[in-house]
């Protein structure tokens, strides 16, 4: 039997909204820890992992280890059902081939039910190294969200550049070029506004700003975005998930495999 | 093509993948069926073939797989390995069997059917139970009661004498139709071919007899088939009205149609019509448009020039019809009194038309070819357009039929007289006459078929012709054609030769254009009955349905058309001239394309092979992508490490299952598909050819007396029959060991040019400047990305991997089970697993003495009816259960 809930729904909905479009099906891991899932999109240039601590919920049980297989997108559509107020409830008995949600309107005695089929998906676990990263960029998440959107009007890719303590994203096409830059600041009164690099080495790089579109889509969960580069290693956007209450909640990463020069390989 | 059912089985390891994720690869393009499809597949709007279809085929899909930087290298098929030309033979050879079967069965049941209703149409009389209902009828049909179909007009003639009684008969004739409604078929070819009159009364009976009583017995006992069955209660109500009211307007036509004769006539073609001096009822009429066949100059206007005479002539020719039935209408009604002569023109008369029409079919044509003859420049643009001619053979045999009037007007006294005499020996008497029309009728059948089939023929014996009309020009035309009609009697035997020379004749053909007989050739009798009833339906049409029956029959000659067309070497060598252009490299494999792209792909040479041909699997291939140019579909990508490992097939059992199903190398064995050759290969395990080996000495062993199969599955084994021969070891070395070119030499991709590609589509396929860019810019701009897009698996490895189920059907499941316990059988025996599965593991782990008394027990158990205790028997016995244990002996 597993069994979670969570009083604050909307941080499901966002996270549903920040994945559904990448991927359409894809299998959460659901272990005493808490639920996980990890999901190539159909290109395989893109992976997304999403971590949701046990911690988090405000009720969670989870006598063995299910992996539910399912459609994302009727998930979302299900999901879109609740409320933003909404607690719920994620169920699932053992052996079972659905999944039941139930949504509780807050001060009210409403309650409703919905059961999303589940799916035996054909999967693979990718197994990511913990490697340090050249450069560490955490900045204001609507910022990142701008630019990508910004610099899709330009070109298909963008190319990230970082020296020193500013970061650079510059886009071409046929109608020309254009380039955002990112100094540094340290603004201690508004630590979600502010924008820090660390940088180990000098880096410049190429992603498809398609995918970074995608990735934005995660905006709403969290005020800051990280971003790690490091050369000939795919580029983590991380979204922190937190609570209300600014506790830790879990993340949201997602990877994208890098444009590389037709001669380098 | 490929292997039968094998992609059926594999469906469930196909993976859809996105087309970008294969962005860089090499992959190799089995180009064998390329050209087929597209010289069938693209058309323009009105179905004709689209000119340089095969190129343009070509282009797109190049173009498709640049822009997804695809790294394409194109195989193209070689020669055709002998194995393949026995199949396709044999293939051939049954096909025409079975056609010329059914052909005959049609025959048979047209026979029938007449036979029934000339029976049924005498022997009603004493019918009492008749008579209430008779009356009703009589009230209703009283317009049509002098009008009877031409099965039923020699009721006629053997009651000359007394008129009221043939009235009564006639009644009773229609009447036992009326009895019967409920099994004619309302959809067969016969009853399409009753007046409309006829049909109309039949029509409006069966609508009206099903609101009553009988519905109850039909309804179903499932209340839940209730609605289904209503739904089809449902259709067929609409199926009867839209009968009804096609039989209504034709009714309502052939009132028109005299009038519209006359319009039609002052439409600016000159006609000339004469009545026929010894019937008043025909008239001939002939018409100037064909004239213009003769004048065409180049083969592309002439050809369009040829449609359009066609065109005209064929509704003149229903228009000519339409007139005939008119005239016997309205003197009908003028002259009740002459009940037995007017009704007799009135059936007759389209009989006596299709007669006219295949009499003079031959000596028509003769006539034509001399007009192409004597006016065109060339032999081959003659030739070129008698192909086109060929082609429109629905339209033609409209034309023919029409023309066939014209030259009427040489000729009129022969047929006239034959029709005469054929008319007065079908008057003397009534039981010889029944058989003469049912005769006449199947003739008519037979002989439109035959017509049809020679005038796919025709170009054949060219030389003859053009000899012969040559010759015949001096003479004076009555003559000429009666010379030629003669001649090409004669000839009659000349076609089925050149035929059969025709077919082993080698693609080389620098125009390509002779191969399109051997197409057309295959498939006339198909068209036959078509053909007929296009025939009868042109008689028969109104003036307003000809328009939209020619835009029917224009479809349906660009159909025809694009069948025609055929795989030229020329052909080949435009795409490999397209394929420089875009710089992409390509490969002749030395015979099979699909077997080149597996030893490829084996070489290290590419990744994987886009096809839709199964047969890539047996000559090794391990990554297919299916579906790649199939809009309709996701590209699917099969790869054999997951065919090893969720299906436990590999390439060897795949060879076997080929030859069990049938392929392009073996005919297979009939009755056995792909879930019963993989059911098969479960109970006779092995490597290799061993499965097939053990599974024929098994079917040996129980072809004596002893049929006791050993289990429940193998049961239905024993009815197939298997060749001396099988297993084929020929085959099964065709594709282990396929000629293939090995060099590993690696390739080279080269940049399109832009400037000759464009100058390229434009010449060839008339595009603009715009639309040319509209497709290559966008190609040319994806190839200058000098980015390559890497894929997350580049960089994270897979470390845990959860399969989805497989679904297939219980029976391929458990078949498939039964081929992965193989190895695992040996440690202990799966409980849980079918019985079947239990007794096949137990008999392989204790092969002596014991397996073969439980065989023995188990065969006695099964067969307590053949408990006949003679020696021979039991000997029988012993040898089978001797020969299992045998079978089993190499599978560990």
């Amino acid at each position: 039997m597993f069994e979670a809930k969570l009083i604050q729904g909307a941080i499901l909905k966002k996270i549903l909204d920040a994945i559904k479009d990448l991927v359409n099906e894809a299998s959460w891991d659901c272990s005493s820890q808490g639920m996980s899932l990890q999901a190539m999109d159909t290109s395989h240039v893109s992976l997304v992992a999403v971590q949701m601590k046990a911690d988090g919920f405000d009720k969670y049980r989870c006598d063995r280890s299910v992996t539910l297989g399912m459609n994302l997108s009727s998930l979302s559509k299900i999901l879109k059902c609740a409320g933003n107020d909404d607690t719920i409830t994620l169920k699932a008995p053992d052996d079972g081939d659905k999944i039941t949600l139930v949504f509780e309107a807050k001060n009210e005695s409403e309650t409703s039910e919905y059961e999303v089929k589940l799916m035996n998906l054909d999967s693979e676990y990718l197994g990511i190294p913990d490697t340090p990263y050249s450069v560490n960029v955490k900045m204001p998440s609507h910022k990142f969200q701008r630019i990508c959107r910004d610099l899709q009007q330009i070109g298909d890719a963008v190319t990230i550049s970082c020296a020193k303590d500013s970061i650079r994203f510059a886009a071409k096409g046929d109608l020309g070029s254009g380039t955002v830059n990112l100094c540094q600041t340290a603004s201690a009164d508004k630590p979600e506004d502010s924008v820090s690099i660390s940088m180990q080495e000098p880096i410049i790089q190429s992603f498809a700003l398609k995918y970074l579109n995608h990735f934005a889509k995660a905006t709403p969960l969290s005020p800051q975005v990280s971003l790690s580069l490091s050369p000939d290693v795919p580029l983590v956007v991380e979204y922190s998930i937190t609570d209300d209450d600014g506790s830790d909640f879990g993340y949201i990463r997602y990877y994208l495999a890098p444009k590389i020069d037709e001669n380098d390989d | 093509m490929g292997v039968k059912g094998l992609w059926q089985l594999l469906e469930p390891i196909g993976k859809p993948i996105n087309l970008e994720s294969l962005e860089n690869k090499v992959l190799a393009v089995d180009f064998s069926i390329w050209l087929n499809q597209s010289i069938k597949g693209i058309r323009d709007k009105h179905g004709h073939p689209v000119q340089n279809a095969h190129i343009k085929g070509l282009f797109n899909r190049i173009c498709k797989l640049l822009f997804y930087k695809i790294k394409p290298i194109f195989v193209f098929d070689g020669g055709v390995p002998v194995l393949k030309k026995q199949t396709i033979a044999t293939r051939h050879k049954r096909r025409l069997k079975s056609l010329e079967d059914s052909e005959k069965n049609a025959h048979k049941a047209l026979k029938t059917f007449l036979r029934s209703q000339i029976k049924r149409s005498l022997g009603s009389e004493s019918d009492d139970s008749n008579l209430k209902l008779l009356s009703t009828y009589r009230i209703h049909s009283n317009d049509n009661v002098f009008e009877l179909p031409a099965l039923e007009n020699e009721n006629e003639f053997n009651e000359v004498d007394d008129q009221t009684e043939s009235f009564c008969k006639q009644v009773n004739a229609q009447f036992s139709h009326l009895q019967n409604l409920n099994q004619v078929d309302i959809n067969s070819e016969a009853f399409k071919s009753l007046p409309p009159e006829i049909r109309h009364e039949i029509l409006t009976h069966l609508k009206e007899q099903k609101t009553g009583w009988a519905k109850i017995s039909a309804l179903p006992s499932e209340s839940n088939e209730f609605s289904s069955y209503q739904m089809s209660r449902l259709l067929h109500k609409r199926k009867l009205q839209q009968n009804i009211e096609v039989a209504e307007e034709e009714m309502n036509d052939r009132m028109q149609s005299e009038e519209l004769f006359d319009f039609s006539a002052t439409s600016g073609i000159r006609y000339e019509s004469k009545r026929v001096m010894s019937d008043e009822n025909t008239r001939i009429i002939y018409c100037d448009k064909s004239q213009n066949v003769s004048k065409s100059d180049s083969k592309n206007t002439g050809r369009v020039e040829v449609l359009n005479s066609f065109k005209k002539c064929d509704s003149l020719f229903s228009d000519v019809t339409e007139f005939d039935f008119g005239k016997s209408e309205a003197i009908k009604n003028e002259n009740s009194s002459f009940l037995k002569t007017a009704s007799k023109t009135g059936n007759f008369s389209p009989l006596e038309a299709t007669k006219i029409i295949k009499r003079n079919i031959e000596s028509d044509k003769k006539q034509r070819t001399e007009f192409e003859i004597q006016n065109s420049d060339s032999y081959l643009e003659f030739s070129n357009s008698m192909n086109k001619l060929q082609q429109t053979s629905q339209i033609c045999n409209d034309l023919e039929a029409n023309i066939a009037h014209d030259s009427d007007f040489d000729v009129p006294d022969e047929t006239l007289s034959t029709i005469n005499s054929e008319e007065t020996t079908e008057a003397v008497s009534d039981e010889k006459v029944n058989e003469d029309i049912e005769k006449e009728l199947i003739e008519v059948l037979s002989n439109d078929s035959y017509d049809s089939l020679e005038i796919v023929k025709t170009p054949e014996p060219k030389s003859s012709v053009t000899e012969l009309s040559e010759e015949s020009k001096k003479k004076d035309r009555k003559g000429e054609s009666q010379v030629i009609e003669e001649k090409f009697t004669d000839n009659g035997d000349i076609p089925s030769k050149y035929e059969a020379a025709e077919f082993k004749s080698p693609i080389k053909c620098a125009s390509g254009k002779n191969h399109q007989f051997e197409s057309v050739k295959e498939t006339p009798e198909k068209r036959n009955s078509e053909v007929f009833t296009k025939i009868r339906d042109a008689a028969k049409a109104s003036p307003q349905s000809v328009k939209r029956q020619l835009y029917e029959i224009e479809r349906e000659v660009g159909r025809q058309e694009r069948h025609a067309a055929t795989v030229s070497d020329q052909m080949i060598i435009e795409a490999q001239e397209l394929l420089r252009l875009f710089g992409i490299p390509f490969v002749r494999s030395p015979l099979e394309a699909e077997a080149q792209c597996a030893a490829l792909e084996n070489l290290e040479l590419t990744e994987g092979t886009i096809t839709d041909d199964s047969d890539i699997w047996l000559f090794g291939g391990k990554t297919v992508y299916k579906n790649f140019f199939n809009q309709s579909k996701y590209v699917e990508v099969y790869n054999l490490k997951d065919i090893e490992k969720d299906l436990k097939i590999n390439r060897e059992s795949m060879v076997c299952l080929a030859m069990l199903t049938g392929s392009d190398y073996t005919d297979g064995i009939e009755g056995i598909g792909a879930v019963t050759a993989v059911e098969i290969l479960s109970e006779f395990k092995g490597e290799g050819l061993e499965p097939l080996e053990n599974f024929k000495s098994w079917w040996d062993s129980k072809q004596g007396k002893d049929k006791s199969p050993g289990n429940k599955t193998r049961a239905k084994f024993i009815k197939f029959s298997l060749e001396e021969s099988f297993p084929n070891k020929v085959v099964f070395n065709a594709y282990m060991n396929p000629k293939v070119d090995d060099t590993l030499e690696s390739f080279k991709w080269g940049v399109p040019d832009l400037d000759l590609l464009r100058h390229y589509a434009m010449s060839k396929f008339g595009w603009n400047k715009s639309k040319v860019d509209e497709v290559l810019l966008p190609v040319i701009k994806r190839l200058n990305e000098k980015k390559v897009q890497m894929r997350i698996s580049d960089y994270f490895k897979c470390e845990a991997r959860h399969s989805g189920q497989i679904s297939t059907s219980k029976r391929l499941q458990s078949a498939f089970d039964k081929l992965g316990s193989e190895s695992s059988n040996k440690s202990s025996v799966p409980r849980s697993k079918s019985k079947t599965l239990a007794k096949s593991s137990l008999k392989q782990k204790v092969k002596n003495q014991a397996t073969r008394n439980r065989g023995k027990a188990a065969s006695k158990v099964l067969s307590p009816l053949k408990k006949v205790s003679t020696e021979s028997k039991t000997k029988a016995k012993k040898n089978a259960t001797l020969s299992e244990p045998s079978s089993s002996d190499g599978e560990d």
